[in-house]
């Protein structure tokens, strides 16, 4: 059998799994605080062997580095919906007990009065979690600062209940782990907080920001991929061509 | 078969998903009392295929990680507690609710709904009951010789008696608040129920502890904004074309496939 259909298959087996991560960031178009983070390249590793050197096999090399560029940004109204600016993240507490990192912004009380996000993850402030106490209304500033005010009694400045865990994440490469929420690439900070960089770390209340997918970005991607598979294809079926072509010769008439 | 057909499936899933919450908004933007949902997105587990820190070989750590998702799904749908336009209709029985609370009812089975609803009416035997005729708590009895009603801004509800027989004060409306407004389950006819995750209701005089007010004569509308769900209508629309897209695009590379191969 020709070697090139081997190749041909390399490429098309790559393109398999790009493929799935680029329909994974459009299936979640519509999540709050998604961050695409899958960038890839090819890379061609030579093949030695018989035949002249010219084997030259594609190999995924894969990036996947959230990206945090700024989503769309959708103004809600209400004080419990928060984006983050520029490349600040929010600690959360995942379902392991250890400390994690998101975007996602839409926060809510519990019954319990502590804070969490509409994935239910529990939302750190510096000193653990932030509690709420009974019937308050909560507003949080652009630092971070969550305020408790009383609904009834005006004239009672609004009382600070904690500070949300915001790092700035400009200099710390963030990684995804297995449920989606974001952890820092390095290992020493991995599942705990990580120092914050030299940017400031703020938010803004009253607006939710969206997902930061590209759609038509990844529509063109998906296009490119759907044209390259059939490239392939053809190269496939012309080496079967030639395969029976050569093994016709060689018949018996 | 191909995993990205099944990814985009998850989308189409969750935005067929996010379409009924916009139309059921839509659908209920003349119900009084009515609080709007929120479909709430959560992107699904990744499955872990390089972990990030393993060796490449002997001497060198793979850089980063490769983490693949599969998908998207709609976690909760989240009710959305802002306060709803307030009508004035002149009815003496309806009172809008401005500010957090619920009035409580009892349903047939004796437990306790709550509804932002203050279309009340009276029952045939003189109580004041809910639109949907479920009685509200605590009870309160108009006497039958009632010329007029008046209800106070702290649900104090005082009948008037015809032939000048003088006002007296026959109960107090009370308001039920809880701790997380959205934790509340809707249960239809503009009721909804106290779970675990909305607390025990806090109970207050309408006004005081951080209850709302009451105002005699008006009712609160759908808090739906039609523009808004319009957007968000052809934001759906959008989002499910673009996955359907995927699914096209896997489908005609399998079939390109079976015939070429």
């Amino acid at each position: 059998m020709d070697k090139l259909a081997f190749t041909s298959l390399a490429a098309v087996q790559s393109a398999t799994q790009i493929r799935a991560q680029i329909t994974n960031s459009m299936a979640n178009v519509s999540t709050v605080g998604f961050k695409d983070s899958y960038e890839v390249a090819a890379q061609a590793i030579k093949l030695d062997g018989a035949g002249y050197q010219s084997r030259f096999q594609p190999a995924v090399k894969a990036r996947d580095i959230i990206s945090l560029q700024p989503g769309v940004l959708t103004q809600t109204g209400n004080p419990m919906d928060v984006s983050f600016n520029d490349k600040t993240v929010l600690g959360v507490q995942a379902a392991d007990g250890a400390i994690a990192f998101t975007r996602r912004g839409d926060l809510r009380v519990t019954s319990t009065g502590v804070i969490e996000n509409a994935a239910g993850h529990l939302v750190l402030g510096e000193a653990g979690p932030i509690t709420v106490p009974d019937g308050m209304l909560v507003t949080i500033s652009s630092d971070g600062t969550v305020f408790a005010a009383s609904p009834t009694e005006s004239e009672v400045p609004p009382v600070a209940v904690g500070n949300l865990m915001l790092r700035d994440a400009s200099v710390t490469p963030l990684i995804r782990r297995e449920d989606g929420l974001f952890q820092p690439l390095d290992i020493e900070f991995r599942g705990t907080d990580f120092p914050t960089g030299p940017g400031v770390a703020s938010l803004q209340s009253g607006t939710l920001e969206g997902s930061n997918v590209n759609p038509i970005e990844t529509m063109i991607k998906l296009m490119d991929f759907s044209r390259s598979f059939e490239a392939q294809i053809k190269m496939i079926t012309q080496t079967k061509s030639i395969d029976e072509t050569g093994s016709s010769m060689m018949r018996l008439p | 078969m191909d995993a990205s057909l099944w990814i985009a499936k998850t989308g189409l899933t969750a935005q067929q998903t996010r379409m009924q919450v916009i139309s059921n908004n839509l659908a209920n933007v003349n119900t009084t009392g009515f609080k709007k949902d929120r479909a709430v997105f959560e992107d699904l587990l990744y499955q872990n295929i390089v972990p990030a820190g393993g060796q490449a070989d002997a001497e060198n750590e793979t850089p980063t990680g490769l983490m693949l998702g599969t998908g998207t799904r709609v976690v909760a749908t989240e009710k959305m507690h802002a306060q709803g336009n307030i009508i004035t209709t002149e009815n003496a029985l309806d009172v809008a609710i401005t500010g957090d609370g619920f009035l409580a009812v009892q349903q047939t089975d004796g437990s306790l709904a709550y509804t932002r609803d203050g279309s009340l009416k009276l029952s045939s035997d003189g109580q004041l009951v809910t639109a949907g005729g479920q009685p509200i708590v605590p009870a309160i009895n108009i006497p039958q010789n009632t010329a007029s009603i008046t209800i106070g801004r702290d649900g104090t509800v005082t009948a008037e008696l015809a032939n000048s027989g003088g006002a007296a004060q026959v109960g107090q409306l009370q308001l039920s608040r809880f701790v997380n407004n959205s934790g509340l389950a809707p249960i239809g006819r503009n009721l909804m129920q106290q779970t675990n995750a909305s607390g025990d209701p806090i109970i207050s005089i309408p006004g005081e502890d951080g209850a709302g007010m009451l105002m005699q004569g008006s009712l609160e509308a759908s808090n739906v904004n039609v523009v808004e769900e319009m957007v968000n209508m052809i934001e759906t629309q959008r989002a499910y074309e673009v996955n359907s897209k995927a699914i096209a695009a896997a489908d005609g590379m399998l079939r390109f496939l079976n015939n070429n191969l």
